[in-house]
């Protein structure tokens, strides 16, 4: 758990809402209305207020759209993490976004909505496992980038795009946010929602990292340019087992980023 | 030779423009509105349509305009406008006007129905139930950008652009019809309603205020500005595709919100006694 960890949560869009880097903007919106589900009506009211009465869902996606446009955002898109040694932006911007937020009265009324908008996303992406590596261990964020497998439909893509978007869009492919949400939310106990919140932003990082690394020793690394034939495939079970994975980690993110909604505007 | 080339302009000639929002917009536009009929409304308009709601019907005026029974309508999509926003008539449109602002009829339409259904005892239920259809879709193409036919800007309704490294252009109207939404969020239906029904009642009351053509003089305003954002055959590439998109969508997702209110308030002056009525001039 205390071994040095690298979080590389990249937010590089390539065009029109599917992301080359993070989730895509389904499971983000996925991922907002589950926390919204599980605001507190005060802070609900509260944090709608401060975002021209929209709903927090509107903006999940935000941080990938105007990155362009924002030099603030854009240049905190490559997200690393050490522990003990902060060598990235990722952690301690959205450590200080959630410090901010806490006292949020107190920005100003551009830097509030940023604020916002970067947590409704970035705390998302914390919680793709496509995004948490080890760099000790295996450098294995070169996979993402590096290396091409067969996904279960025939398709080749890289491992990354897989964990972003298409494993869910494989097997819920008419899934609006609102069906996932209610797909993935419903039956928890207050026992789970008390576990998967209790602690911080640092120590759901590195449940993140534990409940994923797995990922990285599944499929064969073949660099990008490697004949179809000779590639890792991936097959029907390994889709549903990654699946649960990926289900786990919206569901966490969303009571998680509800946890940090609650506390912060909910007084 | 002759006789080919005559037909290729006959058919250009009746081909209109630009029809509508897309399906799943005109939808939720519906469904935006149904959520805010009255329950009187809602069971006489329900009653009328056999037990469907209106949104299943948003898009049921563009399904059937080409068929002989609905011919009448397909020119009630479009409203043309002078350069200053001014409503223009289009059968009193000048002749020498391209066939565009002649065909952009849709508050003509619009007017024919709602005069039907304020005198609905004497109608059939089919009859009725057409006319719901068409003012529920109609209500949708007047909060559609690429529906205001400006006299002077008929050459920008032409424009086309091209993304990265597609051979082929895409239509710059066309776009306002769907791909200025869907390129930014992938809602559905119920989360368009979950979006975009959630403005105040004063709000509401301030949107939903005055006619029709009142509602349409102010969209005039709001949606002139968008031939500023293009050029002809502007090559967009994947760096400068999203922050030119983002110029748009909010205000074009915003008034699928504004239409499903505004067709609230004209189907419960319709169909609710108690409701304030709403005249189309």
């Amino acid at each position: 758990m205390k071994s040095r960890v690298i979080i590389l949560s990249a937010l590089l869009s390539l065009f029109i809402g599917g992301n080359a880097w993070g989730w895509g903007r389904d499971v983000h919106a996925t991922i907002t209305y589950i926390a919204e589900r599980h605001l507190t009506p005060e802070a609900k009211a509260n944090i709608e207020a401060c975002i021209d009465g929209r709903s927090i869902v509107y903006y999940a996606s935000w941080m990938d759209n105007f990155r362009e446009e924002s030099k603030q955002w854009r240049h905190s898109a490559y997200y690393y993490v050490e522990t003990g040694k902060p060598a990235g932006t990722a952690y301690p911007e959205l450590s200080t976004t959630i410090k901010k937020l806490g006292n949020y009265k107190a920005l100003s009324e551009k830097e509030l909505k940023e604020r916002i908008y970067h947590l409704a996303h970035a705390l998302g992406d914390f919680h793709c496992p496509g995004h948490t590596y080890s760099q000790n261990e295996d450098r294995s964020w070169k996979l993402n980038s590096h290396y091409d497998v067969v996904f279960v439909d025939g398709k080749v893509m890289s491992y990354h795009k897989i964990w972003d978007t298409n494993l869910m869009r494989y097997l819920h492919p008419s899934f609006g946010y609102m069906d996932f949400a209610h797909s993935l939310d419903c039956n928890i106990s207050q026992e789970y929602i008390d576990r998967v919140t209790a602690g911080g932003l640092y120590e759901w990082l590195c449940d993140t990292y534990q409940c994923s690394k797995y990922i990285y020793d599944v499929m064969k690394k073949m660099p990008k340019g490697t004949p179809k034939e000779e590639l890792s495939r991936m097959t029907l079970d390994q889709v549903q087992e990654f699946n649960t994975l990926a289900d786990e980690q919206i569901l966490k993110a969303g009571l998680r980023m509800a946890k940090v909604i609650n506390e912060a505007f909910g007084k | 030779m002759k006789k080919i080339l005559l037909s290729i302009i006959a058919v250009l000639a009746l081909t209109p423009a630009v029809k509508a929002w897309n399906g799943a917009l005109h939808t939720a536009v519906a469904a935006i509105a149904d959520a805010n009929l009255t329950a009187e409304a809602r069971k006489s308009i329900e009653a009328a349509l056999d037990n469907h709601s209106i949104a299943y019907y948003a898009y049921w005026m563009e399904e059937v305009s080409d068929t002989e029974q609905y011919r009448h309508t397909e020119n009630w999509h479009n409203v043309a406008l002078t350069p200053k926003g001014k409503i223009i008539a289009a059968k009193k449109a000048d002749k020498s006007d391209a066939g565009v602002v002649r065909r952009a009829d849709a508050l003509e339409g619009l007017s024919l129905a709602v005069a039907a259904l304020q005198n609905r005892a004497s109608l059939s239920k089919q009859e009725v139930a057409d006319n719901i259809r068409f003012v529920v879709h109609i209500m949708g193409d007047l909060h559609c950008p690429s529906h205001y036919v400006f006299t002077d800007l008929l050459e920008e309704r032409k424009i086309k652009y091209r993304y990265d490294k597609e051979s082929k252009t895409r239509s710059y109207m066309k776009f306002w019809e769907g791909d200025v939404v869907h390129h930014t969020f992938g809602w559905k239906v119920n989360e368009f309603v979950h979006q975009l029904n959630r403005l105040s009642p004063e709000k509401v009351a301030e949107l939903t205020k005055g006619s029709v053509c009142d509602w349409v003089t102010a969209n005039a305003k709001v949606y002139r500005p968008i031939y500023s954002y293009i050029e002809p055959n502007q090559h967009l590439t994947a760096k400068t595709y999203r922050p030119w998109l983002n110029k748009s969508f909010e205000m074009a997702t915003d008034q699928i919100g504004v239409a499903g209110y505004r067709l609230a308030a004209l189907l419960n002056g319709l169909f609710d006694e108690s409701a304030p009525k709403k005249s189309v001039k």
